[in-house]
């Protein structure tokens, strides 16, 4: 569906677990359960929108009696998760048969020109692995490196599946668990690990995990089973009293679901913590972060959120427009939850990465490499200054950005396009410059650069596209440099450049 | 029958009148300074980083949220409301503010900026960078600031990043007093700060500033600080290698990691400068904020000249004192004011001499239950009974007082409580009590319009922390001081005359009216364990002696955890005291602050404390069987 820039998607739209039909309900009401997506994350036509879907099929019995229901584990559009562990409890409407444990995957595009490309799906079967109760042995009183102080146990016996609670103390206890499981067919498993303190985890006499971890620490081990029934030890020792108990251990096949040796709360929940949502208001609000961009942390970073729904991301050091996106502003939770201490803030909605570099450069020709960064010698932050500028939604407060650029005075001003289908970036500079070199911009740069339209070219594999402005004088470039594509325009004679940015 | 009613008042008045001639009324720190709480509207977090009082009565304060709020009204006139209008906002963690002709300066994580509204709609239109510097990602890299001098530049402090220890290199000038001049050119002044919260420039011109107990702070401290010091931490000592560093390129392996006592290290390291007052560690403070020195000419009491110091995880304010001996700054704390209702972090005066407070929690643990707030401390005109200075003399202490105290509880050997001790300087966080030794009273003189006591002591030792405890001395009226207690940091013994010692003519027996509190122990509630008999009124005492409850209450989270929740982990005792001893902070990463080692507790006391601890985790062992059998 193209529901580009639609305000309030419904259960139709792109993104959307669409809704069942039955004509029994009556003219009007034959649509229900559906889902709209959490928020429009939907890309401008032309461009490419990226889905990933977790779905668990419903399950029936010998008789075709439904056990559980179809669910859409994990739904995430263009980066945004947009649902996330919802039931269906019939098929949706357009479903090309009843509800069935496996059936074909549907793609329909009868709205409009659609194309897809680069599928790319993992069928999980049931793992059927089947587990026998554990015999259990319980130590208390202290325990180093695996032994128990006490020899004897304090209790032992059997229970269903091994789990951390049956230690009533947080510290100096070992648990021993053994049992045997049967795996359907032969195969490499793999074993994953997680525990709070000391553990090992050996199946068939073979000690695949041993050792002091963290939770979060997880261990994956391989191993060659045959069909038929194996065994396990699993034993689990803690020390210390500042983390939690917590014991699990999983099996997986390659393609089957999970399964678990350990009872589900063995492990501990995960601490609550709430969301902190910087939204946004009637006028642009500006909010200064740490901002993770791809695995580097940017540290003097100003994000804006305007009430049209587009949003960005400036490195006030370097001048530079990083990112864009549409939907909810900002997520402050790992700078205002507690002492904070990542204090990174997050884009809530579709992003679309554009540059790390500051856009203008003296370059001796158009050959030149654009450099990657520019010292704070040669620019300097100033600040900014909120200035009112009129747009279709209204006027409000945008922030000029203000920089001394090699005798430059340089303006960097971004305000919305007036159907909000991206942003104008308008860059003014003035003043003698220290160099004899001719003055470029760079406009955009990505893994390849294709002109769709006159002045429209789509970006790194059709992410998002710019809109250029060219003069008889100033032609734009598109050039090769450094195996990247980039927009190049020459700045001879002007005072400001402008481009469109529309995703 | 009718006459009864009558007969048993007037027979209730007379005894009351009675009571309160025998006995004054105990006086508290509300009767002299009152904390005026400010109403916060509901939808704003007030997470106070700065403050900054304007000329016409308005009052901006700056927020951990990066909001700059301009308060109307805030001194609430006629029991009038404040009214907030958000003057700017965006900014990134802003933790200091200040205000000069027409605009706003605050200091973010990576930037000081200056706000001005240039359209006159009372909101910031103009964010203009004076000055900016790199940071590492490191959250502990907090920047503070501004505060001006006389000339209009501009002094910042730069904590060190924290990676298991304090760190300067990850980026420029962390752990760094600079200035910013006014063309936007920063200057570096001195080095060896760790997380320098809250500092000032006095009237004389020269900086102090507060530095938190940690890695290479025994305790909380304040430091005078000028051009190429080194104030102790080593973390900043990277940047010495810069040909702006005020210092000659010094690395940590210049500095004397010995765990004596830091004025012997500063005999081993020219540039280590000391404190001029120590706050120690949970007898006082345990997080030192903001300070502020009294230059309201008396609207603010008796204390004119003096500074506040603020505890940001004590919510409260303490005072101190300084004078100069052979040309260096040293001094004395005391207690001043407690109950504020978060963690007191940033102080300013108000126009009128009362005392802004900005205050904020959040991450950082605090006595006070609230998230964040605002508060105002006013004196209300009355004088408390208090030590107002403790200065050093060749010889001792002398002790001016606030009113004339009464001679014969002054001349009593037995009014005091006299010794003096020390922490180590080292690169482990915090450090215990060392070498604590009596200070014998020798003889004590009292002036003769008794204002003045002067204390003849044996055993004073340069360099160290000196206890004066008058806690046996009343008024004309009977009553105590309102604070018996200072600790003064001899770093320099003036040179002069000797006091001469007059004969005594009173004896040492405390007269009738003389009455050293908390000697006598009541047989209290007992609770019978294993271990031992406890004894929860005896164990009471030493909580507070010992100054735990500065931290941890039984059943609630102050600083620390509740000692019920310590109960749960059921520890020994001997565990416990080794705890004490040596804590181990990793056991609690809930808890923003960490303890510092007791390990000058006695044994005996730690264990009594310990065997009471493990009996309110006696009184519900009981495993919970819903949790066990909880399943999918």
């Amino acid at each position: 569906m193209d529901s580009w820039l639609k305000k309030s998607p419904n259960d139709g739209d792109c993104g959307a677990i669409y809704h069942r039909w039955d004509e029994a309900r009556g003219k009007g009401n034959e649509g229900y359960e559906g889902h709209p997506p959490r928020q429009n994350a939907c890309k401008a036509p032309g461009l490419w929108n990226h889905l990933e879907i977790d779905f668990k099929a419903p399950t029936f019995d010998a008789t075709g009696k439904k056990l559980t229901n179809a669910r859409f584990n994990k739904v995430v559009l263009n980066g945004v998760t947009v649902h996330e562990n919802i039931e269906l409890l019939g098929v949706t409407r357009g479903g090309i048969a009843g509800e069935v444990a496996k059936a074909p995957f549907r793609i329909q595009g009868d709205h409009g020109q659609v194309a897809f490309k680069n599928f790319i799906y993992e069928v999980y079967e049931p793992s059927n692995i089947t587990f026998s109760p554990a015999n259990y042995e319980h130590y208390e009183g202290g325990v180093t490196n695996f032994t128990p102080k006490q020899s004897t146990p304090a209790a032992k016996g059997i229970i269903p599946k091994p789990t951390a609670k049956l230690a009533s103390v947080q510290s100096g206890f070992l648990l021993k668990f053994q049992g045997t499981f049967n795996v359907p067919q032969t195969g490499e498993y793999t074993f994953t690990s997680m525990w709070n303190g000391m553990g090992a985890l050996t199946i068939d006499g073979d000690t695949l995990v041993k050792g002091w971890y963290l939770q979060h620490e997880e261990q994956k081990k391989s191993k060659q089973l045959t069909q038929g029934e194996h065994t396990y030890t699993i034993v689990y020792a803690k020390d210390f009293t500042w983390r939690k108990n917590g014991l699990a251990v999983f099996i997986q096949r390659p393609l089957s679901e999970k399964d678990a040796f350990t009872e589900r709360t063995s492990l501990p929940e995960p601490d609550p913590v709430p969301l902190v949502e910087l939204k946004t208001s009637d006028d642009v609000v500006l909010q200064r972060s740490f901002l993770m961009y791809g695995k580097k942390k940017k540290t003097h970073v100003i994000s804006a959120g305007m009430p049209t729904g587009l949003h960005f991301s400036y490195d006030l050091n370097q001048g530079s427009f990083l990112q864009c996106w549409r939907g909810k502003f900002l997520d402050a939770t790992q700078m205002w939850h507690d002492r904070g201490e990542p204090q990174t803030a997050d884009p809530m909605g579709v992003v679309v990465k554009a540059s790390e570099k500051f856009p203008l450069a003296y370059l001796e020709s158009n050959q030149t490499i654009f450099p990657d960064s520019v010292s704070k010698n040669d620019l300097k932050y100033k600040g900014y200054k909120l200035e009112k500028r009129w747009s279709f939604s209204g006027t409000y407060n945008y922030p000029d950005f203000m920089y001394e650029y090699k005798g430059l005075k340089v303006r960097d001003i971004v305000t919305p396009l007036d159907q909000a289908d991206g942003v104008n970036r308008h860059i003014r500079f003035e003043g003698q410059s220290t160099q004899n070199m001719p003055l470029y911009a760079l406009i955009a740069e990505g893994t390849d650069i294709n002109e769709v339209a006159t002045n429209r070219y789509a970006v790194d594999n059709q992410q998002y596209y710019v809109q250029v402005f060219p003069t008889e004088t100033n032609k734009i470039i598109l050039r090769e440099s450094n195996g990247k594509k980039q927009l190049l325009m020459p700045l001879n004679g002007l005072k400001e450049v402008s481009y469109h940015l529309i995703f | 029958m009718k006459k009864y009613p009558y007969i048993i008042f007037v027979f209730v008045i007379i005894s009351q009148l009675t009571f309160a001639q025998n006995k004054p009324k105990q006086l508290s720190e509300e009767d002299y300074y009152e904390i005026k709480t400010l109403p916060i509207p509901d939808n704003i977090k007030l997470e106070i980083g700065g403050v900054a009082t304007m000329p016409d009565g308005r009052l901006g304060v700056c927020t951990r949220r990066g909001e700059v709020w301009v308060i109307e009204n805030p001194y609430q006139l006629n029991g009038t409301q404040p009214n907030y209008t958000l003057f700017a906002s965006g900014l990134h963690e802003a933790l200091g503010l200040a205000y000069r002709d027409g605009s706003f300066y605050c200091c973010q994580r990576g930037e000081l900026t200056k706000l001005t509204d240039t359209d006159a709609d009372g909101k910031a239109d103009l964010y203009e960078s004076v000055a900016n510097w790199d940071l590492s990602g490191n959250y502990h890299e907090y920047s503070y600031g501004p505060v001006f001098d006389k000339n209009g530049d501009m002094y910042l402090t730069f904590n060190v990043a924290w990676v298991g220890y304090g760190e300067g290199k990850l980026a420029k000038w962390r752990g760094w007093l600079v200035k910013i001049k006014k063309d936007g050119s920063l200057e570096p002044i001195a080095t060896g700060l760790r997380s320098p919260a809250g500092f000032t420039v006095n009237s004389n011109g020269d900086v102090l500033y507060g530095e938190n107990q940690g890695d290479w702070v025994g305790s909380g401290r304040v430091t005078h600080l000028e051009k190429g010091d080194f104030a102790g931490n080593a973390g900043g000592l990277w940047w010495t290698k810069e040909p702006e560093s005020p210092l000659k390129y010094t690395t940590v392996k210049d500095v004397p990691d010995t765990g004596e006592p830091m004025f012997e290290a500063a005999k081993k390291m020219k540039s280590l400068k000391l404190p001029a007052v120590w706050f120690p560690h949970a007898l006082m403070g345990i997080s030192t904020a903001d300070m502020i020195e009294d230059e309201t000419g008396g609207k603010f009491g008796p204390f004119t000249g003096q500074y506040f110091v603020y505890d940001q995880g004590q919510s409260k304010a303490m005072r101190m004192t300084l004078e100069k001996v052979n040309g260096k700054y040293q001094g004395a704390c005391y207690p001043f004011r407690e109950g504020f209702q978060s963690g007191t972090l940033r102080a300013r005066w108000g126009n009128d001499g009362s005392m802004f407070v900005g205050q904020t929690s959040r991450g950082w643990g605090a006595t006070g239950k609230d998230l964040f707030g605002l508060q105002r401390l006013v004196w209300n005109g009355r004088v408390p009974f208090e030590m107002k200075t403790v200065s050093a003399r060749p010889d001792g202490f002398e002790i001016e007082f606030t009113q004339p105290v009464n001679r014969s509880t002054a001349e009593n050997f037995s009014s005091y409580e006299l010794n003096s001790f020390i922490y180590k300087y080292q690169h482990q966080y915090g450090s215990p009590i060392i070498n604590k030794e009596d200070t014998p009273l020798k003889g004590v003189i009292v002036s003769e319009d008794r204002m003045k006591v002067r204390l003849v002591l044996g055993n004073i030792r340069q360099g160290y922390i000196h206890q004066v405890m008058a806690s046996g001395i009343q008024n004309d009226e009977g009553q105590p001081l309102l604070h018996d207690v200072s600790y003064y940091t001899l770093n320099e013994i003036p040179t002069g005359d000797l006091a001469k010692i007059p004969t005594r003519t009173v004896t040492p027996t405390p007269t009738k009216e003389v009455k050293i509190p908390a000697k006598k122990e009541k047989t209290g509630a007992v609770t019978n364990i294993k271990e031992g008999i406890v004894n929860t009124k005896e164990v009471m005492v030493l909580l507070k002696k010992h100054t735990c409850l500065a931290c941890h209450a039984e059943n609630t989270r102050v600083v620390g955890p509740s000692y019920t929740d310590i109960a749960k982990r059921n520890y020994s005792n001997e565990k416990i005291l080794e705890l004490v001893y040596k804590p181990e902070p990793e056991n609690w990463p809930d808890y923003a602050t960490e303890m510092a080692p007791m390990s000058h507790v006695p044994k005996a006391d730690v264990l009594k404390i310990a065997a009471w601890i493990n009996t309110l985790g006696k009184k519900k062992e009981k495993v919970d069987l819903n949790k066990i059998e909880n399943r999918d």
